[in-house]
């Protein structure tokens, strides 16, 4: 089998996209690194962080990097969720009256769902649907997003009155939760000093669709090693409160991660592997996808809030804890 | 498919082969494992390994075999140092213990433990050899190769993939080129096995120590060698003996009968028997009952010499006369059956003159046989007008000479001859009893050699002292020797039989009779002679240097007790209460009374002695010691 881009041609791509993106997101790396995974691993992104971060500029700024079509949608209370689908509206031409299909903002290769925790329940599962299948069924008829399809959603972590959380079966959805930290002072400075001028920094498109889509699947052809996917699983199962070597986790944890995020594990990790340049996914690989793959996975209980746990102090205990190779480690 | 490759339970048996070194591949069969172990054995390692990862490819197989005959070596060498500790640890704890116990066979021990360390640690090596997987996993993760070769190899190894994809090719060229940039000795470093060398060196150095520490226990394991040594050597002898009966060509009468009987009891006494006292009980017996048994010979032997006496000077029976007073009944039967077939050829003068000579012979046999189966007997009549006696076999040679000779008397030369025929069996009769009492003597001689060395050993482990077999040694000989006797021989033999008992005995059968003799190393004991009827050497074993010590065994060193003449010779002397002494005393002459050529009324009488003081001693009386 060969493949439409070679990883030489991959490494080359995604550096040019991360430096294109430098140019307007300051600092972040990591972050912009993890939404570039999570979209060549074919998955959808959940980004938390407080507002004025760079969240929407993020993935916009993405957009226009990858040039792709892109919709943004304000999740509000009173979003319907044919306004994130569409809806059928009856038309009138010179034929007569008919019924037709009003695409809403989810057909666009690149989709921002800004604020998802503030739509309601209806909505949300509206959008995950269409995240899921990667259709939209309106009317009785399917229709399919187009390719690649990538949603992007945003929620606040504070200002929680009047908000739905995301359900647990919704949350399993997104590929990656990625949290958005705090520019440092340099990063802040730098902000300002970028966005405070007379012009603003230009971005240019560095890959198309067709490109991403050639990246996906090449991501996808990357061979890993049983032993590698073996340890992938014996995190995810290890974060299962009645499976777990952790003492403690069972007293934190309400529930485990799901058999997603073993694939969401093996799709990132292949992608990093890409990234450094390497034929074969590394435990390395793994253990670096597992903070933004199980964080959301990983549902605390009120014992765990009670003493101030998190999900990603969790992970770190299980990435600890799970030896990556147990054969090279006994002999 | 690869998937369903993996849960094919004869691949899964086929990488479960691999471990012990047989082929990863599609052509292995289960029926063929045992075949292949034996060409696997046969072959080189790496070759075997080759074939495991012949799939991988020249690169990848090229860059993995050095390390996987590095791995082969790590795992020789870490089951080799775990074998040797176990081996020290075990062997340690076992020396550990026989200084605490008197345990046998530690060396034995030791060498099967090493042994066993030394199979577990080849199956344990064989048995954990890596798969080319686990030693390129093992070395993905020492030289930081990201999965690399494993993946590679992973991929490669695959069956059923028709057309490796581009990436799987660049993926095992990185692997090789990385590999390549590492030494093997990097994968598998010797250091690792520091623990483990530790530990063995440990429990060599504590086993070394312990194999330098003197045993407390050395004594008693002597001891206990010495016992089984003995009690050995007493079994052979006692088969020995036993074997020589059945090859005596009399065995089968009466006598021979009771003896072979008696010396298959003593033989499994003796195999029951776990210490010298058992063993001495069992000979003791033996000696008993041996002794007891009836001789016959030596009066024989003494009437024929008489006979022989009687016949010189006579013509004709120079020979005759010769033999009979050697001893030799065969060669006498042989003349007398000589004479008989040519004493028709003699003149009336030299029957009349032969017809005397025999009834001289015949009287004197029949006077110096008294006892013996050369007596006269008593008289039948035999229906030819003749008489017979009832005594042993050797009556009829004294009455087939007296016959002989009245027929010659008469001018009954036929008759004459008839008789002396009868003489020659009769003669040769005897000559086959003589040839057993001489096998039961030599079977006595030697009992009485291994007898005196158990004994020996037994007071040894009595009394806890050392060199037992060097004085059961001296024992013996001062037996023999009579005079040269050491007291301590005399009584750690219980007044036991000397050597010269068996000795004389044996010389017996060339027709001088046995004697007796004590063995004491006591002046007053003077040897018996036997029935030997002045003929047999007296043996006077106490005509030596006189000694008044008798050392009592069961007494501490240092403070053994001294009885004898001296106490009536007016010595100054200490006294001690009986009951330190007689215990000891009464268990060293119980013990002995089997083994000392003692007739029952004299062992009755030293039962009856101690048996008397039993009151005494129980009253606090007090004897003299010197």
């Amino acid at each position: 089998m060969n493949w439409p881009m070679s990883p030489e041609t991959f490494a080359e791509v995604s550096t040019g996209i991360q430096d294109e993106l430098g140019k307007l997101i300051v600092g972040q790396a990591e972050l912009v690194r993890d939404t570039l995974i999570a979209l060549l691993a074919g998955g959808h992104v959940l980004l938390e962080g407080v507002p004025g971060l760079g969240k929407t500029s993020l993935v916009r700024a993405f957009a226009r990097v990858l040039d792709l079509g892109f919709n943004r949608v304000q999740f509000t209370p009173d979003l319907m969720p044919a306004d994130v689908t569409g809806t059928t509206v009856i038309t009138e031409d010179e034929v007569g009256r008919r019924f037709d299909f009003q695409a809403g903002p989810v057909f666009a290769n690149l989709v921002l769902a800004d604020e998802v925790n503030r739509a309601t329940p209806k909505v949300q599962s509206a959008l995950l649907e269409a995240m899921q299948e990667r259709t939209v069924t309106v009317g009785g008829t399917t229709r399919h997003l187009p390719d690649p399809f990538f949603v992007l959603a945003t929620q606040n972590p504070i200002e929680l009155e009047g908000t739905y959380p995301l359900p647990e079966a919704q949350l399993d959805r997104f590929l990656f939760k990625l949290a958005v930290p705090y520019p440092t002072d340099a990063e802040l400075a730098e902000i300002a000093r970028r966005t405070t001028g007379a012009a603003e920094p230009e971005l240019a498109p560095v890959a198309g669709a067709g490109e991403v889509r050639a990246m996906a699947a090449l991501v996808r052809s990357v061979p890993i090693a049983d032993h590698v996917i073996e340890y992938a699983a014996r995190l995810v199962s290890a974060s299962q409160p009645g499976r777990s070597p952790l003492p403690e986790l069972p007293g934190y944890l309400r529930f485990g991660a799901s058999p997603r995020a073993v694939q969401a594990l093996v799709l990132s990790a292949k992608v990093r592997a890409l990234f450094a340049g390497r034929f074969n996914v590394a435990f390395e690989d793994v253990s670096a996808s597992a903070h933004p793959v199980l964080r959301h996975r990983l549902l605390l209980n009120f014992e765990a809030e009670a003493d101030g746990v998190t999900s990603d102090s969790l992970v770190d205990r299980l990435l600890q804890t799970v030896v990556p190779d147990p054969v090279a480690a006994s002999r | 498919m690869r998937a369903n490759a993996r849960h094919d339970p004869l691949r899964l048996l086929r990488r479960h082969a691999a471990r012990v070194g047989i082929l990863a591949s599609t052509r292995f069969r289960p029926s063929r494992y045992l075949l292949r172990l034996r060409l696997a054995a046969a072959r080189h390692p790496s070759r075997l390994w080759r074939e495991t990862v012949q799939d991988a490819g020249p690169g990848l197989a090229g860059a993995l075999l050095p390390l996987r005959r590095r791995a082969d070596v790590d795992g020789a060498i870490r089951a080799a140092l775990s074998a040797l500790a176990c081996w020290a640890g075990a062997t340690a704890l076992v020396v550990a213990w026989s200084k605490l116990s008197p345990v046998g066979g530690t060396l034995a021990l030791a060498v099967a433990l090493g042994a066993v360390s030394l199979l577990g640690a080849a199956a344990a090596w064989a048995l954990s050899r890596p798969l080319p997987l686990e030693v390129a996993r093992v070395a993905d993760a020492r030289f930081g190769l990201k999965e690399r070769l494993a993946s590679a190899l992973f991929f490669a190894g695959a069956r059923g993939v028709p057309d490796p994809s581009t990436m799987q090719r660049r993926l095992e060229e990185d692997a090789v080129e990385r590999a390549r940039q590492h030494r093997p000795a990097e994968a598998f470093p010797l250091q690792r096995h520091s623990r483990r060398a530790f530990v063995a060196l440990t429990a060599l150095a504590t086993l070394a120590a312990l194999a330098f520490t003197p045993n407390p226990q050395a004594t008693t394991l002597a001891r206990r060698s010495a016992d089984r040594a003995v009690i050995s050597e007493a079994k052979k002898a006692v088969a020995s003996a036993r074997r020589r009966l059945e090859r005596a060509p009399h065995h089968g009468g009466k006598e021979g009968a009771q003896a072979e009987a008696a010396l298959q009891r003593a033989l499994v006494q003796l195999r029951k028997a776990g210490t010298p006292l058992q063993a001495l009980t069992a000979l003791s017996a033996l000696e008993s009952q041996l002794s007891s048994l009836p001789n016959l010979s030596a009066g024989e032997e003494t009437a024929a010499a008489a006979a022989g006496a009687a016949l010189a000077g006579t013509p004709g029976t120079a020979k005759l006369s010769r033999d009979l007073f050697a001893g030799d009944l065969k060669a006498a039967a042989a003349d007398l059956r000589h004479l008989a077939q040519r004493v028709g050829e003699l003149g009336a003068k030299e029957q009349r003159a032969l017809a005397k000579a025999l009834q001289q012979a015949a009287e004197r046999a029949g006077a110096n046989g008294a006892g013996s189966r050369f007596g006269p007997g008593q008289d039948q009549q035999q229906p030819n007008g003749g008489t017979t006696s009832s005594q042993g076999a050797f009556s009829p040679f004294t009455n087939a000479l007296s016959q002989a000779a009245q027929a010659l008397e008469a001018g009954k030369a036929g008759a004459a001859s008839k008789y002396l025929g009868s003489a020659a069996r009769g003669a040769n009769a005897s000559a086959a009893s003589a040839s057993l009492q001489q096998q039961l003597a030599a079977a006595e001689a030697a009992l009485s050699n291994a007898q005196s060395k158990v004994a020996s050993q037994a007071q040894a482990d009595t009394s806890g002292r050392k060199g037992n077999l060097a004085r059961g040694a001296a024992m013996k000989g001062g037996g023999e020797k009579g005079g040269s006797s050491s007291p301590r021989s005399a009584t750690g033999n219980g007044q036991g039989k000397s050597g010269s008992f068996g000795s004389s005995r044996s010389v017996a059968g060339q027709g001088r009779g046995r004697g007796k003799g004590s063995g004491a190393g006591n002046k007053e004991s003077k040897s018996k002679a036997g029935n030997g009827g002045g003929n047999g050497p007296a043996h006077k074993s106490g005509g030596g240097r006189s000694s008044a010590q008798v050392f009592v065994g069961g007494q501490p060193s240092g403070t053994e007790q001294v009885v004898g003449k001296r106490l009536a010779n007016g010595y100054k002397v200490k006294t001690t209460n009986y009951r330190q002494v007689m215990p000891s005393f009464e268990r060293t002459a119980l013990q002995g009374l089997g083994s000392q050529v003692l007739s029952p009324a004299d062992q009755d009488l030293v039962r009856n002695y101690f048996t008397s003081l039993g009151g005494q001693t129980t009253r606090g009386a007090t004897t003299k010691k010197g």
